[in-house]
């Protein structure tokens, strides 16, 4: 019975995977490794953050603090107040005003947020309730929006030590709460002119937190 | 606030990660041996998540079922079982390999106060083995508690059954017809739904924590088979187990089953929308740059009318493209305006593709050059033209809602008159010599005769497309080590062995042509492209193929024709022909129904000279990974058709994408066929026109512009 039961193509659970025609006749896929050229590109982003640093670009660092990996970063471009920085992986973060607005390459991607109400915020150091919205890709490839609803509060003063010496800062935190994720930010904003010198701040899902932090202004 | 807070903080910051995102995830219920939700070899009215693909293998006691179970709809379950039941043809010596197709449809969802319901058909269209019919409800109660119950036919009305309460409307329920044996194999078998005894099931399970689920239940299914033909000892209705479900999707599950068997499942639950990267991994495009001026960029500033400088720039800007994982095949540079012919490179999604094209033309051309025309091509004939304006590039990138105001903004058009002009065609475009090579594993599971054989082997490819239109192309292998030869199975088909003799033409080849063949791609005119291909069009069959799609650039409906003529090839897979020749063809049409369903009717003639239709349904996530089904009927008796009754399968496919995060065009496919026999088989033809379209049209575009910025 039932004897002459031919599968072309997959194994009982998924192990092995193969083309096959419409047909009946086995055909076949071969089995590719991740291009090679992408680790071409890699290295070459990582030279070309290399190269801006010993040419005195202003340098931060970036930690997936979830992921535990990190990366110096260089600025590569402007575009209308948004900063984007390259990293040594080739992937990208970009900011406005310190804060990330954006991300390319870390998988789960924020392909954009609007942070402004935030940002005016910290910007003048004061507390408040603000509304920040986040539009991440997902595994779906759909650009999904999300509202995040944010108590932004005083930390009150202190000091930060970069490498060129000691910096008065003042510590904001801002509480979020939505219906994907609840998350907490952090951003040591310098006194003299409000730069963010170091921040922890909630990507999406995937991302998860990541610190940013000036190294070279 | 001191500064001693400033480290705490920091510390809390570092924490975060781990806790701080709730993000609301749909339970997954747990599976049976059916490999549907269910208790242990009972159903319970819950179903998988919407789109979720499910792989369970379960043993006990000399039965293994393996089971493909994918949640077609929120409501509809599909599942395709294939089976091993050790010695159950023991009379003469044999086991039993089955396969089997369910169904299984949740009415009702659960309510505060009342169960969720369901409806099921185990194997509606297989030799019978584990034909039945339920109706079940399901209700949680507080602390992880689920009980469930329900009525059976069939299998599940074999065990304390009681008259069908079915019989009040219609006398016909009182008895179910026997089974017609291997001759109705593959034919539905409605006739016999919900006739016969009936008989109650039910159970409970409680999750114990997260992961931990312990299961009771009571079957109806009295194993009245296994136990007179395999010796199964059947000395209890109730069986036990426990569940315990890790993070991966992987659950497993332990048994004490009918008072005498132990039995374990595993299974992996799978989301299409939920790839181990989302969104990809691959670097970062080149963000969008200030305008500049030709002076500032190295040109002239009156490169337009300076023909070395046009040249200089139209090569800056293929050289750009190129290095951004494009192919470039024409470039027209004016004013205010730049035409780019190009696929869509290494890029599966095209959005993608279109997105980093885009930025590279504003990084690239000088202030003024305002409006991009992209025109993705097939070896050079135009598919659509999709024109960017440089502002709305500039203004979006980092947009909120940048991702569908691209799109929008975006002018997606029909190219039927968009033929590159000669002379803005790349010197490196026509004419073009490719290749590539690699590695294949041809599997072929299941054969009775061996359940695993499989083929490695090399593979070339070589392309050469003279000139825009044409394509000269061949794939060659060489099987390095394998047992696809060793299959001596004859076919015992009435038809032509237009298919059916596949084994001979795996143990008579050795190296082989998989196809040579000569394509040509044209525009017959607005909405409409063509193709002609001839040669060694596939591994059976060599020939001439035509074929005519209407397939306007932002429309869910397509319509084809196709016509061909093939004639088989020799079993040795090289130049020869054998004597058989038929004339075949199709008429083809193409919805998208939205939601991601695929509807594709074929109606023809086939290559066993038989006349029909093949009906095919397919999801299509947006990230490319598809789940589908088909079947073909042909004026072929079920009688010659042989084992099966009909044509029909399911198919699969996996873009590498999916599974490395990075883009590429390659991808795993696989159709898995209960069996292959002669009637409705078409002809294997590449590069079909649906298929080479529809990526660079809409709807799909639009279903895929999320990849734009990315």
């Amino acid at each position: 019975m039932n004897t002459g039961m031919r599968i072309c193509g997959a194994g009982a659970l998924g192990l092995a995977l193969a083309g096959c025609s419409g047909a009946g006749q086995t055909e076949l896929a071969a089995a590719v490794l991740p291009e090679l050229y992408t680790t071409a590109e890699r290295d070459l982003a990582a030279l070309r953050v290399q190269g801006a640093i010993d040419n005195g670009s202003p340098v931060s660092v970036v930690i997936l603090t979830d992921r535990g990996q990190n990366s110096g970063l260089v600025p590569i471009n402007e575009n209308r107040g948004v900063v984007t920085w390259l990293g040594v992986d080739g992937s990208t973060v970009s900011t406005r005003d310190g804060l990330i607005v954006a991300t390319r390459g870390l998988g789960g991607d924020l392909l954009a947020a609007d942070v402004s109400q935030t940002n005016e915020l910290l910007q003048a150091r004061k507390p408040g309730r603000v509304q920040r919205f986040h539009t991440e890709l997902t595994g779906d490839i759909q650009a999904d929006t999300r509202a995040f609803v944010c108590d932004i509060t005083d930390s009150g003063p202190g000091v930060l030590e970069l490498p060129d010496g000691p910096r008065d800062i003042r510590l904001m935190v801002e509480d979020c709460y939505g219906a994907q994720a609840e998350f907490l930010n952090l951003y040591w904003i310098a006194d003299t002119d409000g730069t963010i010198l170091h921040s922890s701040q909630w990507l999406g899902p995937t991302i998860g937190n990541v610190t940013l932090r000036q190294l070279r202004p | 606030m001191s500064q001693q807070l400033f480290p705490k903080i920091l510390l809390a910051s570092l924490c975060l990660g781990g806790t701080a995102p709730i993000v609301h995830a749909e339970t997954r219920p747990s599976l049976s041996f059916y490999g549907l939700p269910g208790l242990i070899d009972t159903p319970t009215a819950y179903s998988l998540p919407d789109g979720n693909l499910a792989l369970t293998s379960g043993y006990y006691s000399g039965v293994v079922r393996n089971t493909l179970t994918f949640q077609i709809t929120d409501r509809l379950t599909g599942s395709f079982r294939y089976a091993y039941l050790e010695d159950f043809d023991g009379a003469v010596g044999l086991s039993r390999y089955d396969r089997s197709f369910d169904l299984h449809y949740r009415l009702l969802d659960e309510g505060d106060y009342t169960p969720a319901v369901a409806v099921g058909l185990r194997d509606f269209g297989g030799t019978g083995v584990y034909g039945a019919e339920y109706l079940v409800a399901s209700k949680t109660f507080g602390n992880g508690l689920r009980a469930s119950g329900g009525i059976g036919w069939g299998r599940l009305g074999t065990y304390n059954s009681f008259d069908n309460p079915l019989g009040v409307l219609d006398d016909r329920f009182d008895t179910r017809p026997g089974s017609g044996g291997i001759s109705e194999t593959g034919q539905l078998t409605a006739g016999a739904w919900f006739r016969g005894p009936a008989a109650l099931f039910g159970g409970v399970e409680w999750d114990v924590n997260d992961r931990l689920t312990l299961k009771a239940e009571y079957s109806s299914d009295a194993y009245d088979e296994e136990v007179a033909r395999t010796g199964f000892d059947r000395r209890s209705p109730f069986s036990f187990g426990a569940d315990y479900a890790f993070d991966n999707g992987v659950s497993l599950g332990g048994y004490y089953i009918y008072g005498s068997e132990v039995g374990v499942v595993l299974s992996y639950v799978l989301d299409p929308r939920a790839p181990a990267i989302p969104g990809g991994r691959e670097i970062g495009p080149e963000p969008i740059a200030p305008r500049q001026s030709a002076s500032a960029l190295g040109w002239s500033e009156d490169w337009v009318t300076d023909a070395a400088q046009t040249a200089g720039l139209r090569n800056r800007v293929a050289e750009r493209l190129t290095d951004a994982g494009l192919t470039v095949e024409a470039v027209d540079l004016g004013a205010g305006r730049v035409t780019v012919h190009l696929t869509t490179g290494r890029y599966d999604i095209a959005p993608q593709a279109l997105g980093r094209a885009g930025r590279v033309l504003a990084n690239t051309l000088p202030d003024g050059v305002d409006t991009f025309v992209l025109i993705p091509s097939k070896a050079g004939v135009p598919l659509s033209r999709i024109t960017l304006n440089r502002s709305d590039l500039e203004e979006l990138e980092f947009e909120l809602d940048g991702t569908w105001q691209s799109y929008v903004r975006a002018d997606i058009a029909d190219a039927a008159d968009d033929a590159p002009a000669p002379e803005a065609l790349l010197a490196t475009a026509f004419p073009k010599f490719s290749f590539d090579y690699g590695a294949y594993l041809a599997p072929s599971l299941f054969d009775p005769d061996n359940p695993v054989r499989a083929d490695i082997g090399a593979q070339l490819d070589l392309s050469y497309v003279p000139r825009p239109g044409v394509i000269l192309s061949g794939r060659f292998r060489q099987p390095v080590i394998g047992n696809l030869d060793e299959s001596t199975r004859p076919s015992n088909s009435v038809l032509p062995h237009v298919r059916s003799d596949f084994n001979i033409y795996d143990r008579e080849s050795d190296f082989e042509v998989s196809h040579l063949t000569g394509e040509y791609f044209f525009r017959p005119g607005t909405n409409l492209y063509g193709r002609v291909s001839a040669g060694y069009l596939e591994r059976m069959f060599g020939g001439v193929s035509g074929e005519v799609l209407w397939k306007p650039v932002d429309s869910p409906l397509a319509l084809g024709v196709e016509v061909n003529y093939a004639k088989q090839r020799d079993f040795d897979v090289l130049f020869g022909f054998q004597d058989y020749d038929v004339l075949t063809g199709h008429v083809s049409a193409y919805y998208e129904f939205g939601g991601g369903y695929l509807g594709r009717i074929d109606a023809g003639r086939y290559l066993a000279g038989d006349w029909g239709a093949t009906f095919t349904l397919d999801r299509e996530f947006a990230n490319g990974l598809r789940v589908g089904a088909y079947f073909t009927l042909t004026d072929v008796s079920f009688e010659d058709f042989g084992e099966g009754s009909f044509d029909k399968g399911i198919r699969l496919s996996i873009p590498l994408s999916w599974l490395s995060g990075e883009p590429s065009q390659s991808g795993f496919g696989t159709s898995i066929s209960p069996t292959t026999r002669d009637g409705g088989q078409r002809l294997s033809v590449r590069n079909r026109l649906y298929d080479v379209t529809r990526n660079l049209h809409d709807p799909l575009l639009a279903k895929r512009w999320g990849k734009f910025w990315r």
